[in-house]
């Protein structure tokens, strides 16, 4: 290993008795990196995270946090490290400025009580810090998360599924948050299965399923390996326009919904114009395209369909 | 080395943070034993020629008080586990230690806390005082470490967490009265007195007599030897399943 990656992992194994979740992962992360390990339910997102986080050990396999091994070299990984768990982890009997205070406490922080000022600002908690957390509203409480877990200024931020449960604003605002932190260094680590998330904060991503990665690159990588935007168009005679777009090479299907005239292609933007010129004869009266999103990719890749709370359909 | 410190001091913090919300859980705690003395106690009269029963059974409720919480104390890692909060120390750069150190630390310093106010209260209408401090200690440490080790020991062994307390008051009950918290044990039949030897509440209780009133009724070598070994078994064993509790 020359060069040293924020995340690294080599053929990591995790086998629960039966369940085999993760197997053989192979990820490598620069530093600074916005990086989502996009996956459905039972993908081994949070096992990959877990391992991570020095709090689960690997059947087999490595990985190391900045040239460091989680296993081997724990106390060297920890003091980098900020994570919110996808399950609650504060103590519902303090309030929520003395949970800041005893994370603070634990990893040693100078300025603590200014650090904890800043941070609950920033959060938007400090009319609430000094409540019991056991009073908090669930997205209060998630936002309490993420400020412990960025207080002591990691290098690897591990999210995982962090705005599950937030409403809009809350989940825009955390987005804004994070990205203020970009090129400040850090890098991120997200899992979740909100794809527009992951397509508006990730730079990198990878598909898993099933404990393997199907898939890996920049969002509009994928999305163009998979292809298939949408051009919708009306027209006053759809009938005549199929056979025509049948006979050209860039138009991957084309079919009528409802009158409206649906075409496939690679990529919308390049052959709108071309099917414009076309189309013109059978009479243009509205013209509406969709692209392809990393949606259409994951499903591409899982081979399922997701719903909105992460279940397979 | 001082790391470590600042480490179980953070802890200790959290936990004491945690007590102070339970003021009416501790409040009940000093009430207990004083209105046990001075109903039960008091008007039971003397024991022997210089010994008033409200004296000798202080001294049992004292360490009933304290054996209670410390099984109490024990449990509430496991919750930590249950709940989630202890994931976001254990990735903390602290050690596993710390946190044990911490918990069993926070709980010694409360029972001390309970002898000493209830024992200053106890004071005025009974025998109980400091006889033998450092042996009162003693025996309040060794009891308070092994019995949060039971704690930490029956929760971890349960399933479903929360049946603990029902669990943890058909496992206690039997220590306790076979412990000569409320009757000396020379006043037990055969079997049941034989019973109370292989207790290790028994030694604690005996101790802790001796180191408050100046009574006791077997070795204080035994008392000693079996609490010693008791407390670091206990320990061992506890830490032992903890460990296993966490690597899933
Ligand atoms: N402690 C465990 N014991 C046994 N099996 C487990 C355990 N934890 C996870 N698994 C199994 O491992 C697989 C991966 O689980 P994991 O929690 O990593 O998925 P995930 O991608 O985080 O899913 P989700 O989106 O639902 O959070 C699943 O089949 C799950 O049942
Ligand atoms: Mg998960």
């Amino acid at each position: 290993m020359t060069q040293s990656f924020a995340v690294e992992t080599k053929a990591l194994v995790k086998r629960y008795r039966s369940v085999l979740a993760l197997a053989g992962l192979d990820l490598a992360i620069e530093p600074g990196c916005f990086f989502g390990l996009l996956g459905p339910n039972g993908a081994g997102k949070t096992t990959a995270v877990s391992i991570l986080c020095t709090l689960l050990r690997p059947t087999s396999g490595e990985a190391r946090i900045f040239g460091s091994d989680v296993v081997d070299e724990r106390p060297a990984v920890r003091p980098h490290l900020g994570i919110v768990f996808q399950d609650p982890s504060l103590d519902t009997e303090l309030t929520g400025r003395e949970n800041l205070e005893i994370h603070a406490r634990l990893y040693r922080l100078s300025e603590r009580g200014t650090r904890i000022e800043r941070m609950l600002e920033q959060m938007a908690l400090t009319r609430d810090a000094d409540r019991r957390v056991a009073a908090l509203s669930s997205g209060m409480r998630r936002r309490l998360e993420i400020a412990r877990a960025l207080l002591h200024e990691p290098r690897v931020l591990f999210l995982d599924e962090p705005t599950v449960g937030l409403d809009v604003h809350a989940r825009r605002s955390l987005w804004e948050r994070l990205e203020q932190l970009r090129g400040s260094g850090l890098t991120l680590f997200l899992t979740t299965h909100a794809m527009d998330e992951a397509a508006r904060l990730c730079d990198r991503v990878a598909i898993l399923n099933e404990g393997r990665v199907v898939a890996t690159g920049a969002p509009q990588e994928l999305c163009q390996q998979v292809g298939g935007d949408h051009i919708e168009l009306e027209l006053d005679r759809p009938e005549e326009a199929l056979p025509l777009l049948r006979t050209k090479p860039n138009v991957q299907d084309a079919w009528i919904e409802k009158r409206t005239v649906m075409v496939k292609v690679k990529h919308a933007p390049t052959e709108l114009v071309a099917l414009i010129e076309e189309l013109k004869p059978q009479g243009i009266r509205a013209v509406r395209m969709r692209e392809v999103n990393l949606e259409d990719a994951f499903v591409h890749f899982t081979g399922h369909k997701i719903d909105t709370a992460g279940n397979l359909e | 080395m001082t790391a470590f410190v600042s480490d179980v001091m953070t802890i200790l913090r959290r936990e004491l943070l945690r007590y102070g919300r339970e003021r009416a859980f501790l409040l009940a705690q000093v009430l207990l034993p004083v209105l046990a003395v001075l109903l039960i106690g008091l008007p039971a009269g003397k024991l022997g020629q210089d010994l008033h029963y409200a004296s000798y059974l202080g001294a049992g409720i004292l360490m009933l008080t304290i054996t209670s919480g410390a099984i109490g104390g024990g449990y509430t890692l496991i919750e930590d586990v249950q709940r989630g909060f202890l994931r976001s120390i254990l990735v903390a750069p602290i050690s596993r230690t710390s946190i044990v150190v911490g918990k069993i630390l926070a709980r010694l310093l409360l029972s001390l806390l309970l002898v000493i106010t209830v024992g200053t209260v106890l004071a005025f209408f009974t025998d109980i005082g400091l006889a033998h401090p450092l042996l009162s200690l003693g025996a309040l440490v060794a009891i308070t470490f092994g019995f949060v080790a039971l704690g930490i020991l029956l929760a971890t062994s349960l399933r479903r967490t929360e049946s603990f307390r029902t669990v943890a008051v058909f496992v206690t009950l039997p220590l306790y009265l076979l412990s000569g918290m409320f009757f000396p044990i020379e006043t037990f039949p055969r079997v049941t007195y034989l019973l109370a030897l292989l207790n290790p509440l028994t030694y604690g209780v005996d101790l802790f007599r001796y180191g408050t009133i100046g009574v006791h009724e077997l070795p204080l070598v035994a008392d000693g030897l079996v609490l010693l070994a008791f407390a670091v078994l206990m320990t061992a064993l506890a830490a032992r399943a903890f460990e296993r509790r966490l690597a899933g």
